[in-house]
């Protein structure tokens, strides 16, 4: 029996598009497969949460990773970099580096997968339209990703 | 256009800061010239956000500007309103306030010492290449945050953005079985605390010596969390609403945040620092004899021995709230009741990197039609280029890669959330 998996949306609702993580983690809770879901994730608290048997997906926003609403999924290849890429999450810290230090830390369970979608606007607490219009797409991607471990 | 002997050595970013900012330094015939550090992150607006709000939409909101120290945004905010009513929330429901306060305290310090501060004393350019080389330090800061952010979800309701303080009081009080849950945790790490301060007391320092005022709350016998007067070393002694007869703000052209002085005198410091150095008395006393062994008293004039102070204050924050769930004793109900009414109301507390100060004035429907919020990164702005100053002017004759590390970690003393004061630290040095 394939292993659950543990779904963390990272990111600030009150910070525009960098909420997309939360929003699309609250509308994957209860799919079949996914038995825990965190909406709010503290990207520090995701380094804690990325060990064990549980198979982890990590909701985040992206910039500069195609046109605003642009879904990408990816497994990332962990690799120490000596000064962390930052992503688009609050405080400079996000799902990559919460990757790498899991990494660093020995603690990566087998498989991390990363659902990204790309950032219009990063102020305010409203969704960019682009990024609304992309929720479907990105709820899709992770039901896919899910179905087929 | 620069002479041949100026060189500029600029960073891409300046990571392991909590927001976006830039810092440029100007040296001449070894001299420093000019420093600025600023905050070019556009200004969140939040105050404006929340004017036409009804007050028990405030502590939510404003725990939303940071992700870092959202019980200091609701902490001051319902003491605001609370002074604006006429409330006076004490006793058993003040105590788990504070309780959820040393989750944050937690949470924040060791995430600072550990993941942000420690790789600048240890040769390291961040946490995760850190965490490579020592995983077992940084697991046990990862140790003791988790235990922080779960007093945060257990009486905060959710772990980032609390969501359980209100006006008054609380939406919901903990169970006995929760609090002492929490005591098993706070044990558990309490020694990982006192490993935490004996570790950055070995760190090397960079010796600089500076006197500031320094400025924090004060609250009777209470290392201050949650304030009721604002002192300084400079002999101030005031009530929390009488902030703005001695504190102004003001706007400079390079930064976006507002930048905080003394009326008559001139820039201050909050923080770490300014707690301990006005308050270093009311540690606990495993802390107070962590400092004692680790050659800390106040005051402290080195600003990189934040450090060793925050995690003096890491280690009084798990015996305050051992001693908070010890003393325990359930109030009759989680809230007290009050009566909206048209008013002012001021509101300070300790958030982890320094004095929170909020104003609100509200109709009669308890609608917000002011709000005035003055974050701890802003007030320390003047300081943090003061500092940069001295450390600039001590290293000047480093090359600019030791140069540019060494100004780095003086930002860093301050654990400066930019985000919150209005993300990434542009560094400009450029010398001749």
């Amino acid at each position: 029996m394939a292993e659950p998996w543990t779904v963390i949306g990272i990111g600030n609702p009150m910070r525009g598009d960098d909420g997309v993580g939360a929003v699309v983690a609250a509308r994957v809770r209860g799919m079949p497969g996914i038995d825990h879901v965190i909406g709010d994730g503290d990207p520090f608290e995701v380094a804690e949460l990325l060990s064990g048997p549980h198979n982890v997906l990590l909701i985040d926003a992206t910039r500069g990773n195609g046109d605003p609403g642009a879904v990408t999924v990816w497994e990332p290849r962990v690799a120490i970099v000596p000064r962390s890429r930052v992503g688009a999450s609050t405080h400079g810290f996000g799902a990559e580096s919460a990757i790498e230090l899991a990494a660093a830390l020995g603690t990566l369970p087998e498989r991390v997968v990363v659902v990204g979608v790309e950032g219009a606007c990063f102020e305010g607490e409203e969704l960019s339209d682009p990024v609304t219009a992309a929720l479907d797409r990105a709820v899709a991607a992770v039901a896919e990703v899910v179905r087929h471990a | 256009m620069p002479s041949d002997n100026v060189r500029t050595v600029e960073v891409g970013y300046l990571t392991r800061v909590e927001g976006e900012g830039a810092m440029k330094v100007v040296a001449r015939g070894g001299k420093v010239q000019d420093v600025e550090f600023s905050i070019f992150e556009p200004p969140r607006f939040f105050e404006a956000f929340l004017r036409g709000r009804h007050h028990s939409e405030a502590p939510d909101i404003t725990a939303r500007i940071c992700g870092i120290c959202p019980v200091a945004y609701q902490m001051s905010a319902v003491h605001a309103m609370e002074h604006a009513f006429g409330v006076t929330v004490d006793g058993a429901l003040r105590d788990l306030r504070r309780l959820l306060y040393c989750g944050e305290w937690i949470e924040s310090h060791a995430l600072h010492i550990y993941l942000l501060h420690a790789p600048d004393f240890l040769g390291y350019e961040s946490g995760i290449t850190l965490a490579k080389d020592h995983p077992d330090v940084v697991t046990m800061g990862l140790r003791i945050k988790k235990v922080g952010n779960e007093i945060v979800r257990v009486l905060g309701g959710r772990e980032i953005h609390p969501v359980n303080v209100k006006v008054g009081g609380w939406y919901r009080l903990p169970t006995r079985k929760e609090l002492d849950h929490l005591a098993t945790e706070l044990d558990r790490i309490r020694d990982d605390a006192l490993a935490t301060v004996k570790l950055v007391a070995t760190f090397p320092m960079p010796d600089v010596t500076r006197s500031v005022e320094w400025v924090s709350t004060r609250y009777p016998d209470e290392y201050p969390m949650l304030g009721k007067t604002v002192v300084s070393t400079a002999g101030m002694n005031i009530p929390v609403d009488e902030w703005n007869d001695w504190f102004i703000e003001e706007h400079v052209k390079r930064s976006n945040a507002l930048h905080s002085r003394i009326k008559t005198r001139a820039n201050y410091e909050v923080g770490p620092t300014a707690r301990f150095n006005l308050n270093a008395d009311l540690l606990s006393p495993g802390a107070a004899a962590a400092a004692h062994d680790a050659g800390l008293s106040a005051p402290c004039t080195n600003p990189f021995r934040s450090i060793v102070v925050r995690a003096v204050e890491l280690l009084h924050a798990v015996d305050e709230a051992l001693a908070i769930i010890d003393h325990y004793r359930a109030p009759a109900a989680p809230a007290i009741a009050f009566t909206e009414k048209a008013g002012e109301g001021c509101g300070a507390s300790e958030a982890p990197r320094g004095t929170l100060f909020h104003r609100y004035r509200l109709d009669a429907r308890g609608i917000l039609t002011d709000a005035q919020i003055v974050p701890p990164t802003a007030q320390n702005q003047l300081s943090i280029e003061e500092d940069l100053r001295l450390v600039l002017q001590a290293h000047i004759e480093e090359p600019d890669d030791k140069l540019r590390i060494v100004l780095e970690q003086s930002i860093r003393n301050y654990d400066p959330c930019i985000s919150c004061a209005t993300h990434f630290l542009h560094l400009e040095v450029d010398r001749g």
